[in-house]
């Protein structure tokens, strides 16, 4: 017996998609996947091919260190840069999201969000050196944070304020075409899902 | 572990799927917390907490206010003035509602401004002085009481302390009537317009939630009273007592009424190894525990109720109950032990027990062991091991007899038969396939058969390899037989001939004619020594080896 079932929400469209009609879903992920890709190579063209000035002691963190898994290494920053087609974790919030842009480089990351909390470098411990809070800087040279976080702006050249520099830049300059292309990718599956369907007789 | 990710979402929705199933979860929990007993518990024993807390102030509230009555009353008493009691106490009342000081702080104030100054009038004037200088100043009403009672005692000392700025020459003269007009003067009407304040007004309604307090604790009193049927506050303590020994006889009834549910069980139960040697004694034992120690806590209460009434020696008191109340639990403990010891000892000299527990530890084959585990599962109360036993001796029986079976096959296999009767199958079946045309005859072949299944063949002699007249025909190989012959003859020769001694002489060249052995040995030494002269080494080479 056919039975109608609305269909709300974007998830639940993806789902009932994937569910009704594999094919066209694989074709609209395939659109998607165009439109994401232009963005990633975007924001990769935003990551830097060599060292901040003054800061070329962070491509040579010596193996076997602490520091090693946050050596620069452009290659690895640009490989570190990809998209996520598909749900992610709800958050506390409540919100989830189904086209994410991804930055999972350490060393990418740190490039992408330094000073965003601190313009200037978090302030220094001063006396409290040996607590265990992530808020002040453990220093000696209590100019390191700015000056990092200085070099790094001024090779990226946005200056951005709390925003990113890399797959957040590309995605906020690409975010009203992509999320329209998006969009219409899944109006035009489901339109021709629909279509596919078999119909109830009369 | 997610990986972390700086991530930029395109899209974004959201999911009001963890919001929803927190607001179900919360309205199944509120739903379930309120049918659950113990949510009724709860809420009974916060009730229960809340109503003995409410119970215990205002009880305290109105055995203060009553205190407070009764010291009044034996002031005016002494002054002969008990007549005045109910006046006294509705002017004490309005001044406490008008300037939210305490009744209770009234009272004893009053009696020692009536005291001191044997005037109803003067008294009055004097505590709506202290209230109104006690509004202004904010100092305790007790304290400026005190002051005023002793300027009318001819101490103005206290009153100058408290208010400076009053007429030294009054205060000096001990005039407490210019004093007292001056006070009015500088505070008068301070209580009256204190009311308006929001202060005022909260002290007000202070003072009335405590004269509600003293109205629940009177009639909670007297509700005590009309509830244990007593009169006075002695015999409701006397019945609360009483509700004492009702819950010791409770402690005592207590293992009387479960050996009465034990009397009134299953007489199989009753009779059984678990009924009589472990729960039997228990119950005894417990029983006694609980009777001794409800003995004890009833004389001890009984001892507290005389020592409170006596008064005196409670730390040594307390000692001696505590004392006992050790003893009793000492006892109970030391009961339960000896009961505990009895059921391990009826265990340890149940024979029947002991002779399948050393059975099993022997050799036993496996169907007795499955026998003697089912014996002892019949010793339990317990069915499921009746039920696991039973099996067990099923398996074990059909086990033992597929054993039993093997075992026979088996020695039929090793008898002399057995192994003829195979012999004598492949022997015939040997001879069958020797008859057949295109099979060759083997060289020494027995030409007859010696029998079928008759236990082996004959033993035929065995041909000698180097015998001619032995050999088979072997012309196909084109060996010359008569050569190989000849060789073998001169060869035997040869061997014989090196039995014979042969003296043979060596003549070198250069030496001449060796004719014997001592000539031999000086050619040898001498050679050896030309040679190490030369250069050459021997060692090693002498010893013939």
């Amino acid at each position: 017996m056919a039975t109608e079932k609305e269909v709300v929400g974007l998830e639940q469209t993806l789902q009932v998609l994937k569910k009704v009609h594999r094919i066209v879903y694989d074709e609209m992920n395939k659109e998607i996947k165009v439109v994401l890709g232009e963005i990633r190579d975007d924001a990769q063209g935003f990551a830097p091919s060599t060292t901040p000035p003054g800061l070329s002691n962070w491509a040579k963190q010596a193996p076997g260190t602490v520091w090693e898994r946050l050596i620069f290494d452009p290659a690895a920053i640009r490989k570190g840069i990809g998209f996520k087609i598909g749900k992610t974790k709800i958050s506390q919030q409540g919100f989830s999201s189904f086209f994410t842009i991804i930055n999972k480089n350490a060393a990418g990351m740190i490039y992408e969000v330094a000073g965003t909390r601190n313009p200037n470098g978090r302030p220094p411990a001063g006396n409290y050196k040996r607590t265990q809070t992530k808020k002040f800087s453990k220093s000696y040279n209590e100019d390191a944070g700015r000056h990092f976080i200085d070099a790094i702006t001024a090779q990226s050249v946005a200056v951005r304020g709390k925003q990113g520099r890399l797959v957040i830049r590309a995605g906020e300059k690409n975010q009203k075409r992509a999320r329209a292309a998006i969009l219409v990718s899944i109006t035009k599956a489901t339109r021709i899902a629909h279509e596919k369907m078999p119909k109830a007789v009369a | 572990m997610a990986e972390p990710a700086i991530k930029y979402s395109i899209i974004t929705a959201y999911s009001n799927k963890g919001v929803a199933a927190a607001e179900k979860g919360l309205a199944k929990l509120s739903k379930s917390f309120k049918k659950t007993s113990l949510a009724r518990k709860l809420t009974f024993a916060a009730m229960g907490a809340s109503f003995v807390a409410l119970a215990k102030s205002s009880a305290q509230a109105a055995i203060a206010d009553e205190k407070s009555i009764k010291t009044l009353s034996f002031t005016l008493d002494n002054l002969g003035r008990s007549f005045q009691q109910v006046p006294i106490e509705n002017f004490i009342e309005k001044l406490s509602r008008s300037s939210g000081i305490a009744d209770q702080d009234l009272r004893p104030a009053f009696g020692q401004l009536l005291s001191v100054t044997n005037d109803l009038g003067k008294s009055y004037e004097a505590m709506n002085l202290a209230a109104d200088i006690a509004a202004v100043t904010g100092d305790d009403f007790a304290a400026i009481t005190d002051a005023l009672s002793k300027g009318f005692a001819g101490q103005t000392t206290a009153l100058k302390k408290l208010i400076p700025g009053l007429d030294q020459a009054a205060i000096k003269a001990g005039d407490m009537a210019a004093l007292m007009a001056q006070l009015n003067k500088t505070f008068g009407g301070a209580a009256k317009n204190n009311i308006t304040t929001y202060a005022g007004q909260l002290a007000i309604l202070k003072i009335s939630a405590g004269k509600a307090l003293e109205n629940i604790g009177k009639g909670l009193i007297s509700f005590l009273k009309g509830f244990t049927k007593t009169n006075s506050i002695t015999d409701l303590g006397l019945a609360i007592e009483q509700l004492g020994v009702k819950i010791g006889d409770i402690f005592r009834g207590l293992p009387v009424y479960i050996k009465t549910f034990f009397a009134s069980t299953d007489k199989a139960f009753q009779d059984s190894w678990f009924g009589r040697n472990v729960l039997l004694p228990l119950i005894n034992a417990l029983g006694k525990g609980l009777s001794d120690a409800a003995t004890a806590a009833s004389a001890a209460g009984k001892r507290i109720r005389e020592m409170e009434v006596a008064g005196g020696w409670g730390r040594l008191f307390d000692i001696t109950v505590i004392k006992k109340f050790n003893k009793a639990a000492i006892k109970t403990n030391d009961d339960m032990k000896k009961a505990a010891a009895t059921t391990k000892l009826q265990g340890m000299f149940d024979i029947d027990a002991i002779q399948i527990a050393e059975a099993l530890k022997g050799k036993v084959s496996d169907l007795d062991r499955a026998r003697l585990e089912g014996m002892k599962a019949l010793k339990t109360e317990s069915t499921n091991d009746d039920i696991a036993a039973i099996k067990k001796i099923e398996y074990e029986t059909l086990r033992a007899n597929a054993n039993l079976n093997s075992a026979q096959q088996l020695s039929a296999q090793n008898t002399f038969d057995f192994y003829k009767l195979i012999y004598g199958y492949a022997k015939d079946a040997s001879d069958e396939i020797a008859k057949l045309s295109f099979v060759p005859k083997l060289p020494g072949a027995p030409s007859t058969s010696t029998g079928t299944g008759g236990g082996g063949a004959g033993k035929s002699d065995v041909p000698t390899p180097f015998d001619l007249s032995t050999l088979t025909d072997l012309s196909y190989l084109n060996f010359d037989l008569s050569g190989l012959s000849a060789a073998n003859a001169r060869m035997e020769a040869g061997i014989a001939g090196q039995g014979t001694t042969t003296t043979v002489n060596m003549n070198f060249p250069q030496l001449g004619f060796i004719g014997n052995a001592q000539e031999m040995a000086t050619f040898v030494q001498q050679t050896i020594g030309e040679g190490n002269r030369n250069g050459y080494s021997y060692t090693g080479l002498a010893g013939g080896e």
